[in-house]
Parts: structure tokens; sequence; C-alpha cells
């Protein structure tokens, strides 16, 4: 069975000459029992990018890592902040048919069998929308901004 | 990270020119990015650890991951 992830994930990226805070709520499923008895977790929006491993945690820690280091790529080849925003614009927007197709099919057997998962915190999908922001904070005016990030839930 | 599953990315690069004529991978910092013919989305493959970026092996499940996320092009 495949199930239907929110994540929200927050990061601060160093460039050259910027620095930018990404924050970010997307989609991604999770797989599990595969060939190799492992978890992965595949980003759905935005799609291109996945991790995992022995176990959930393991999953979810390489999942965030991969989606971070694809922030790093970018940052790595932009020469402003602006020139990063942009890059980051297409790479999180990015979905495919077919994985978003994917992860509205699970969502929908997930409400058909009323699936509870014990690990996962249940968030309810409806209004619970793909968006991000990237923030220059290359001048920031240090005040107390700190949230913490949601995490993995099972869509709902 | 685990260690089941792992395949050559030198393989991966062989099968995707050989398999896949159309595709374009380029890489970056951490990731080969994975172009796929119709202007779609990247994929992004990691290019293991820093200093050990010789005969690297990745988990089998990025490719499948990027293999299932394609739609019009076959990877």
């Amino acid at each position: 069975m495949q199930l239907p992830l929110l994540f929200s994930f927050r990061q601060v990226v160093f460039g050259d000459g910027f620095v930018a805070g990404v924050s970010m709520s997307g989609r991604a499923l999770l797989e599990e029992g595969g060939p190799d008895g492992e978890f992965w977790i595949s980003g759905v929006a935005p799609v291109g990018f996945a991790g995992g491993g022995a176990d959930r945690g393991i999953a979810f820690t390489e999942f965030r890592n991969a989606w971070v280091t694809v922030l790093f790529d970018i940052a790595a080849e932009s020469s402003s902040f602006d020139e990063f925003r942009t890059a980051c614009a297409e790479f999180l927007n990015a979905t495919t048919p077919g994985t978003t197709a994917g992860w509205d099919a699970a969502l929908a057997e997930v409400r058909q069998k009323n699936y509870v998962d014990p690990t996962l915190r249940r968030q309810v999908a409806d209004g619970h929308g793909v968006s991000f922001e990237v923030t220059d904070l290359t001048h920031l005016q240090l005040k107390s901004a700190n949230k913490v990030e949601a995490g993995l839930e099972l869509a709902a | 990270m685990a260690t089941k599953g792992l395949v050559s990315l030198d393989d991966v690069w062989v099968a995707l020119r050989i398999c896949a004529p159309g595709w374009r991978a380029e890489k970056k910092l951490h990731n080969g990015w994975v172009y796929p013919p119709d202007a779609g989305p990247s994929f992004k493959l990691p290019l293991g650890p820093h200093g050990t970026r010789d005969n690297v092996s990745i988990q089998r499940g990025h490719v499948k991951s990027m293999r299932d996320s394609s739609t019009s092009s076959n990877a």
C-alpha cells in the first residue's frame, strides 16, 4: 500500500552573497516493503527526488536530506538571491501528472479504508495545499521567527 | 543509509544513454540532474559523499522513483 503524505520543511540556505530561507508544504508518497524490503518516500509536489532506507525514520531523514541537497545544488549555481528564488520556484513547482494521480489514488484508498496509522498524525488533505516561500534573509533584522516543522502527516 | 539494493551510478548513466535516448544528465554539486526529453521536471540522483565520487553506488530506489515519476518518456 502506498500512503499519501504531507510534509512541511524549512531550511536556511547560504549562497554566494546571499542568505535565503526556504519553507515548503508539499506532498509525497510512502511505499513500504518493495523488492528490497525497504521504505521509500518519493516527492510528488515537488517531484524529482526521493529517500529510502530500512525503516520509515531513515526514509524520512534521507527524503529531507534529498530535498535540502537540491536547494544546495541550486544555491551553488546562483549568483544572486533573485536567481536562486527563480530556480527554486521551478524546482518547488514541479509536478508530473502520473505522480499526482498516484497520490490522489492513495488518498482515495486511505479514505475508503478509513486507514489509521499509529505513527502518523492525520491531516485533512483538502485545504492543505502545496505552497512554498523563498525569503531573502541576507539583510535580516534579527528577531525571533522560529517555527517548528510539522514533519510528516498522513493525508486523509 | 541502508546498504541493500545498490546500483552503480556509472551503470545508470550508461543505461540512460543506451535505453533512454533524449534524456540528458548534468552533474551538479550534490546530485546528478536528469532531464527528460519533453522538458518536464528533472530528477535528482545523489552523487555520493564528497571525496568518494568514483564508482559511487546509489540505492536502487532512487532509480525506481525516477522511473515511476516519469510519464511521457521511459528512463
